[in-house]
């Protein structure tokens, strides 16, 4: 991430791409929020964005083959006045962009559509700020911010 | 970590949920309420007394269950949810779809009102 902003890395954590690992990351993400300053309801919507993301790689991405791993890193951007909190996601397995992802009509999924999954990625969207997403030669990167407020 | 506890309240089933309930963990819940409506105790109450969070994995699993539950004439109902677990079913407008409760014995005496 070179964007021009003032940035430090707080904190990342690596794990074996294991559906157990989930409790770990959201861990990982909860302490790091927490210490950032955001509410308690805030700090579970970010451990929500990144356990869904996470979920989705381990899943998809890697077809939860545990020799595989990802990296978590929180980054703290100011840019002005702002705080902003900032999750990358790091993993080499099959690449996917969540923002060309289609969302669910809501309305049509309460009304008629009973289905189970394919919300992960509406949660993401609807709880964080800003959301990229960069791949390159195998490796992808999903960049999640959220704004202190 | 997760568990659930199951409590048989006359013709109601109410299902504790204990811990995180996420992508690993949703599995067991899955047993658990399948294994209610094999039994044909299809009045489940979810109680989220001690449910300390959920991701849609969690969510995924009453949807998946819903439909069936309410063709044999049941439902899914919650109580006792926590702000922070009713805000991952008000983000996704899941209160329009499922009857959420303050307190267990409000989805028991619902269950066992007569039908008009």
């Amino acid at each position: 991430m070179s964007n021009g902003l003032n940035e430090e890395l707080l904190d990342s954590l690596t794990v074996h791409s294991r559906l157990e690992e989930l409790q770990a990351i959201r861990a990982f993400i909860a302490q790091a929020a927490g210490r950032f300053g955001f509410s308690d309801i805030d700090c579970n919507k970010i451990q929500l964005a990144v356990d869904e993301a996470c979920s989705n790689i381990i899943r998809h991405a890697y077809n939860q083959d545990s020799n595989e791993d990802l990296k978590i890193s929180i980054i703290k951007t100011a840019l002005g006045s702002e705080r902003r909190f900032t999750v990358l996601i790091d993993d080499n397995g099959k690449s996917y962009d969540i923002l060309t992802h289609k969302i669910p009509d809501m309305k049509d999924y309460i009304e008629r559509e009973h289905k189970k999954g394919g919300l992960g990625i509406k949660i993401i969207r609807m709880v964080m700020d800003e959301i990229h997403y960069q791949t390159d030669a195998g490796s992808n990167r999903l960049i999640l911010t959220k704004i202190l407020r | 970590m997760f568990s659930t506890l199951v409590r048989e309240l006359g013709k109601t089933s109410a299902i504790d949920l204990i811990g995180e309930l996420d992508a690993h963990t949703s599995v067991q819940l899955e047993r658990t309420i399948q294994e209610q409506i094999e039994k044909k105790r299809v009045h489940i109450i979810i109680n989220c007394a001690k449910l300390s969070y959920i991701s849609s994995a969690g969510l995924g699993v009453f949807m998946a269950f819903i439909d069936d539950v309410r063709a044999e004439g049941g439902d899914i109902k919650f109580s006792n949810m926590s702000d922070k677990i009713f805000q991952v079913f008000d983000l996704l407008g899941f209160p329009l779809l499922y009857e959420i409760f303050k307190e267990e014995q409000e989805a028991v005496e619902k269950f066992n009102a007569p039908t008009p």
